[in-house]
């Protein structure tokens, strides 16, 4: 593909135990929608992977943006990897281009900004882009778990990362 | 724009779902600040499933301080294609008819094609 990417929508996704997040976006500054989805069934990837067939077909994305599960160090469940997978499967045959992030990438692309850690790259992301200042969640503590609406800023680093690394994703 | 640039895209129906995320607010609340009494009418309108009305147009150019062209990217395109469909009828009606006010007319019409030409070479970016 040959696409301005500023006339382009970029889907990335960001899979949870809990269900997903979602971040949409015409350009690097311009995120045109967003949400967490919560999936609580049984069958959790059918579930989920219904749900963002009808995002795709709702937005027809032009790229998707996932975390690399294959990456040496990723942690992400076999159930979330088998979703990855079948993710990947749904992109070819709705001939959207699948650009993969790794863990690594996504730290490279914010540390310059003084962020490391998973809450200091949504501090970054929610001071440059106010529309996700307000989903913000608190410092999570030792004993906590993990708010939903982190994944969203997971989901928003990928697209960061994406429009960082290369001019046409690949 | 508050948060960002906004690309005219003629995929995008509207950008009043983004706007009004954008700001934390609620379906409901936009409702009332546009005056209407069913959320349904709003999900209508940032889905491109209803028409916005002059003063639904006019509120939210007043509340989000965005253009109704950048806002409705896909109405504005349909209204402009149509006029435009329009005016070159009406500019080859005239092109016969050499008196005055047929000049004027036609000064007119070839203005608002120039314009649109303009528009549509230059993607608006706000």
């Amino acid at each position: 593909m040959n696409h301005d990417l500023h006339h382009t929508f970029v889907l990335a996704l960001y899979p949870t135990s809990r269900g997903y997040a979602y971040a949409l976006f015409e350009g690097p500054q311009s995120p045109y929608d967003w949400g967490v989805k919560d999936i609580r069934k049984k069958h959790k990837n059918d579930w989920t992977l219904s749900s963002i067939q009808v995002l795709i077909e709702r937005y027809r994305p032009d790229y998707l943006v996932i975390e690399d599960y294959t990456e040496k160090g990723s942690r992400r469940s076999s159930r979330i990897r088998k979703l990855y997978r079948m993710l990947t499967h749904l992109a070819e045959t709705e001939h959207i281009e699948v650009f993969r992030s790794s863990r690594s990438a996504t730290r490279a692309c914010f540390e310059p900004l003084g962020a490391r850690t998973k809450y200091e790259i949504a501090q970054v992301i929610a001071r440059q882009l106010p529309a996700f200042a307000h989903r913000l969640p608190r410092l999570r503590k030792i004993w906590m778990s993990e708010d939903p609406r982190q994944s969203l800023f997971d989901a928003v680093a990928l697209v960061a990362v994406f429009y960082g690394a290369h001019p046409r994703g690949h | 724009m508050a948060a960002g640039t906004i690309i005219m895209s003629l995929r995008v129906q509207s950008y009043l779902r983004t706007e009004r995320r954008k700001w934390a607010l609620t379906q409901k609340e936009l409702t009332f600040l546009l005056g209407r009494k069913s959320p349904t009418h709003t999900s209508r309108l940032e889905q491109g499933k209803r028409i916005p009305s002059a003063d639904a147009l006019l509120a939210c150019e007043i509340l989000f301080g965005i253009h109704p062209r950048i806002l409705f990217p896909k109405l504005y395109a349909d209204v402009e294609e149509q006029v435009l469909a329009r005016a070159s009828t009406l500019y080859e009606q005239l092109e016969q008819e050499g008196s005055l006010p047929a000049q004027r007319k036609k000064e007119f019409l070839s203005a608002a094609l120039k314009r649109a030409i303009t528009r549509l070479n230059q993607p608006e970016e706000l």
